[in-house]
């Protein structure tokens, strides 16, 4: 292969292997090809790979009895009691006011989000998660 | 990394917080305890609506001012609102919720002096959750965002 730049990423961190040309704003990892040390900002990497994506996150009113109130015990206490019996996750009392609804999260643009002083490091990156998704991944799955 | 924000687009909170501050304090009554068909209404208090006005008008009126909001995407799972507060999560299925549902009424019971009935409580502020469901039946990333108290004085709007 003939990569002049390529960058060396760890390869958890997309969670798949591959060379890609960088010229044509793809990138090149592999297991075995470099890693950002951790004096390298991502956010310019980044940047230059993704450019702006929005996102959307997902939210819900609620409206919860008071936490020290003896309805708000009483429900807490049932909760807890109910999903120890069953092996479930227990939860805040609440009464959904709205369910699930999504909003544009523009805080979420990469070039937005990450500020000069955002760095990832090695230590801090994900080894499973990416941090956003990659438009272009599909297209490096080959190897 | 870290995303150092937590905090939704300013025409939302500007949304909710007027809502907020022209709607006035109620109590929701609560119901006996129900079971219902999904993971996330195995076993509930029903909030009877005939009740419950004021929490429907609430409904009504954040409902349509996110509606309206285009950053938004309002998809209700249901097209009625039917208020509730869950008591369980849970796949159970068939007798094993309607199992639940008794061993909820015993312990509402045991708390109330017999009556299976939670009675009611105040509300003094509706808050916004983050609640990521991602396909996935847990609550593990669910969070507080903020809270939006009710300042409302006189007739509800």
């Amino acid at each position: 292969m003939k990569w002049k730049k390529s960058v060396r990423i760890r390869r958890e961190l997309w969670g798949a292997p591959g060379w890609v040309n960088k010229h044509n704003r793809t990138w090149a990892y592999s297991s075995t090809t470099v890693s950002l040390s951790s004096s390298v900002s991502v956010s310019s990497r980044v940047r230059m790979m993704m450019g702006k994506q929005k996102h959307r996150r997902q939210y819900s009113l609620w409206i919860r009895p008071q936490e020290k109130s003896e309805v708000g015990e009483n429900l807490l206490g049932m909760i807890n009691i109910l999903a120890t019996r069953h092996n479930t996750e227990a939860f805040d009392p609440h009464v959904t006011l709205l369910s699930v609804f999504e909003i544009e999260d523009d805080d979420l643009e990469v070039s937005d989000t990450m500020s000069e002083g955002t760095r990832f490091s090695q230590d801090e990156v994900s080894p499973r998660t990416p941090p956003f998704p990659l438009p272009f991944l599909p297209s490096l799955a080959h190897n | 990394m870290r995303f150092d924000r937590l905090r939704v687009d300013q025409s939302v909170e500007d949304s909710l917080s007027g809502v907020a501050s022209s709607s006035r304090p109620f109590d929701i009554v609560l119901g006996p305890p129900e079971c219902g068909s999904s993971f996330w209404q195995c076993v509930f208090l029903l909030c009877p609506l005939q009740r419950n006005a004021e929490l429907v008008r609430l409904h009504d009126a954040v409902r349509r001012c996110l509606v309206a909001d285009p950053k938004v995407e309002v998809s209700l799972a249901n097209k009625t609102y039917m208020p509730h507060l869950s008591l369980l999560y849970s796949d159970l299925v068939g007798g094993e919720r309607e199992s639940a549902r008794g061993e909820a009424e015993e312990l509402l019971r045991g708390q109330a002096g017999g009556d299976a009935r939670c009675g009611s409580f105040q509300v003094g502020e509706f808050e916004l959750y983050e609640t990521p469901m991602g396909g996935t039946n847990t609550t593990k990333a669910w969070r507080r965002v903020r809270g939006y108290p009710l300042r409302g004085q006189g007739a509800q709007v």
